[in-house]
């Protein structure tokens, strides 16, 4: 068996227990008053909630669910207002990631769909995704992990070294630096292994500005690069599935509970109906 | 030790919770934690991680694999309790917080929830016993409400001799019974006959608006309360509801209708909205003076509003207006709400040294404000601290610039 195939055996699970976990979590949430009232069960409550969302998306409100997500979740205007350290670290971390994970949801997209089911590998636009070091991916990959490690060494310092008082530091922070940790490293040893296995014709890997200059350091060793690099790529994946099995019940759930909350006070704010000074007291 | 009964909280309130990072922003902004720091418990970060854990270890799945699932543990109940009970509800918390947790109304379900497991402290329950029965928070004989009109020079007929105007002034229990309050409605009364505005007050018909049950997680003691009062006003015809208390303006305006599931079928103003409506035309005397603005919480944080009052201050010729350190929704803390004087009356007077603390580092001569709570509690801290700063309300120092 290969190793992708040993990827999604262990993948594929992982993410179920993933969805139970964040089932799990949910079904906390679900068990609140959803409008007021206290019995309603709990289908009933979920119902309320999709219709209501979908009513939003399908409003003329949607643009100010967008701006709110992206000022507030994303773009963290409080952040910015408290502190830009705080803020720099925060948004290369989140955007960093958001970089990565949609790269490699159109890699797969282009390749597993477009190219392997509909055979539209021809077009360059669609090749240019899967194709290993092609400049634009090669560079935008390289962006996206830079990003998120120079955005994980900020935190690294402002809760171990600054140590700023407000911080309380415990078992749930710690887990984050190292999972984070382990799977930016693991990602940039696999990427140097890989970008020494050699040049593909018509490739950029000089545009991997950090990765490519490391992997000229490690060439000329005398090691099986093509299987290290398959077997560091499965493992790096794994250890970001494991990760992602931790979500629902670690700090990392505030990036989906926090960018929701965030999203909705201020999407809420900005469409609320005013009253201020509505009414006109005649004489 | 009953389990945490999750109907407590809102669905947002839980997701809210998931979403905190403990980043310990609102540690840095609590005012009643900058005052008694030994409480680790009283800041948002640590209420926030006691429930979240509860809730976990009851409710989750994985705490049940694992074997975690257990009843709150009494000490900490004790402790959260001691630390929730603490907070004023300025809702700063919230301000600064950057997932946008509306901590305010967080803090309201938490002290909802610790009633229901009877952690809550003692004297709420007296307070339960005085508002409901006496239907006020100080005990006096509610057909007393009007006590503090005796001694004004001529008494407006709208003052107990109307049951018909356009306008209710809802005077609050503060500014009825305490009697360093009563030059508030004196005042407003004043100003209400001065600009010919049609009112008329409750009198006896008045009865607490139920905030300070509801803020002590015991809001469903008020329902009839709502009720009585809405029905009171009614009966008048009128179409506007005046307040000068911050926290009655937003009872009436946005916890009454969601209560009693109607909508109330009149408006719902501040006073200083009125007055920023009517200034123009009281023609007031010009004063100079330096003055500054404590934003009350009920009014800024909670209601949104912080423009109307500095209109009227403004509109006063020759008033210096200078702000604080603190101001709008960064405004500090008066200490005087959240029942946090009931419960820990040091930690209020604390508080509200450090606020009288900043109007003084404005040299303004005059503090302002727009609640009676927030007059009465930096009145006492500024005599405490021995400052050169009088206190009053906006609507006070109006009634003082009239024309003759």
């Amino acid at each position: 068996m290969d190793y992708e195939g040993i990827f999604w055996i262990l993948h594929l699970p992982l993410m179920v227990v993933f969805l139970i976990g964040m089932t799990d979590v949910a079904g906390v949430w679900l068990r609140g008053r959803i409008g007021g009232g206290t019995d309603a069960p709990v289908g009933q409550k979920l119902l309320t909630l999709l219709g209501d969302a979908l009513r939003t998306i399908l409003s003329w409100r949607l643009p100010y669910l967008i701006k709110a997500f992206i000022t507030e979740a994303w773009f963290n205007r409080r952040l910015w207002r408290a502190n830009r350290f705080r803020w720099a670290s925060h948004f290369l971390l989140l955007s960093g990631f958001l970089l990565l994970m949609s790269l490699s949801g159109i890699s797969a997209i282009a390749d597993k769909v477009l190219h392997k089911l509909f055979h539209l590998g021809n077009l360059p636009w669609v090749a240019m995704w899967y194709t290993p070091d092609h400049p634009v991916p090669a560079l935008l990959n390289e962006i996206g992990a830079t990003m998120m490690t120079v955005g994980l060494l900020f935190f690294i310092v402002r809760r171990y070294l600054i140590r700023p008082p407000q911080l309380r530091s415990g078992p749930t922070d710690h887990w984050m630096v190292i999972g984070l940790g382990l799977i930016l490293l693991t990602g940039w040893i696999a990427e140097v292994v890989r970008l020494c296995i050699g040049i593909p014709e018509g490739s950029a890997p000089y545009l991997a500005f950090i990765g490519y200059p490391l992997s000229l350091l490690f060439r000329g060793l005398p090691l099986p690069w093509e299987a290290l690099a398959k077997g560091l790529w499965t493992g790096h994946g794994l250890l970001t599935s494991v990760v992602i099995v931790t979500i629902p019940y670690s700090k990392f759930m505030h990036v989906i509970a926090g960018g929701l909350s965030a999203t909705v006070d201020q999407f809420q704010q900005e469409t609320a109906h005013s009253a201020k000074g509505a009414a006109h007291v005649p004489a | 030790m009953s389990p945490l009964d999750l109907r407590s909280f809102s669905f947002y309130q839980l997701l809210e919770m998931d979403g905190c990072t403990r980043c310990g922003e609102c540690v840095a902004w609590c005012p009643t934690f900058a005052e008694k720091p030994e409480l680790e418990a009283i800041t948002p970060l640590r209420k926030i991680e006691t429930v979240a854990g509860m809730v976990h270890r009851q409710h989750r799945l994985l705490d049940r694999l694992l074997g975690r699932r257990r009843p709150p543990d009494p000490e900490t109940l004790k402790t959260h309790s001691a630390g929730t009970y603490d907070c004023t509800l300025c809702g700063r918390c919230g301000v600064v917080c950057p997932v946008h947790i509306q901590t305010r109304s967080l803090w309201i379900a938490m002290r909802e929830s610790l009633v229901q497991q009877g952690v809550y402290p003692e004297t709420l329950d007296r307070l339960r016993e005085t508002v409901t029965t006496r239907y006020n928070i100080s005990g006096d004989d509610n057909a007393n409400r009007l006590i503090w009109s005796q001694n004004l020079p001529k008494v407006p007929a709208g003052v107990g001799g109307k049951e018909q105007a356009e306008v209710v002034y809802f005077v609050g229990c503060v500014s009825s019974f305490y009697p360093q309050s009563y030059s508030i409605p004196q005042s407003m009364v004043q100003v209400l006959e001065h600009a010919a505005v049609d009112f008329l007050t409750l009198g006896g018909q008045e009865w607490c608006c139920g905030f300070p049950l509801m803020i002590a997680g015991m809001g469903d003691a008020a329902v009839e309360i709502a009720r009585h009062n809405v029905e009171a006003v009614r009966r008048t015809g009128a179409k506007y509801l005046v307040a000068a208390c911050p926290s009655c303006y937003h009872t009436w305006k946005h916890e009454y209708e969601p209560m009693l599931h109607q909508p109330l079928g009149f408006e719902v103003l501040h006073a200083t909205e009125l007055l920023e409506q009517i200034v123009d035309r009281l023609h007031l005397q010009p004063l100079e003076e330096t003055v500054t603005y404590h934003d009350p919480c009920d009014l800024g944080r909670t209601s949104g509003i912080y423009e109307a009052p500095r209109n009227v201050i403004r509109a006063i010729p020759g008033l210096r207006f200078v702000e604080m350190e603190h101001h709008h929704e960064y405004s500090l803390c008066c200490g005087g709400g959240g029942d946090v004087e009931m419960a820990d009356k040091d930690l209020s007077v604390a508080v509200a040294a450090s606020r009288v603390a900043q109007a003084a580092a404005t040299e303004a001569k005059i503090l302002l404000s727009a609640c009676q709570q927030c007059v009465r509690t930096l009145a006492g801290a500024a005599r405490r601290e021995k400052l050169r700063v009088r206190t009053m309300d906006v609507v006070e120092l109006v009634a003082r610039q009239l024309a003759e």
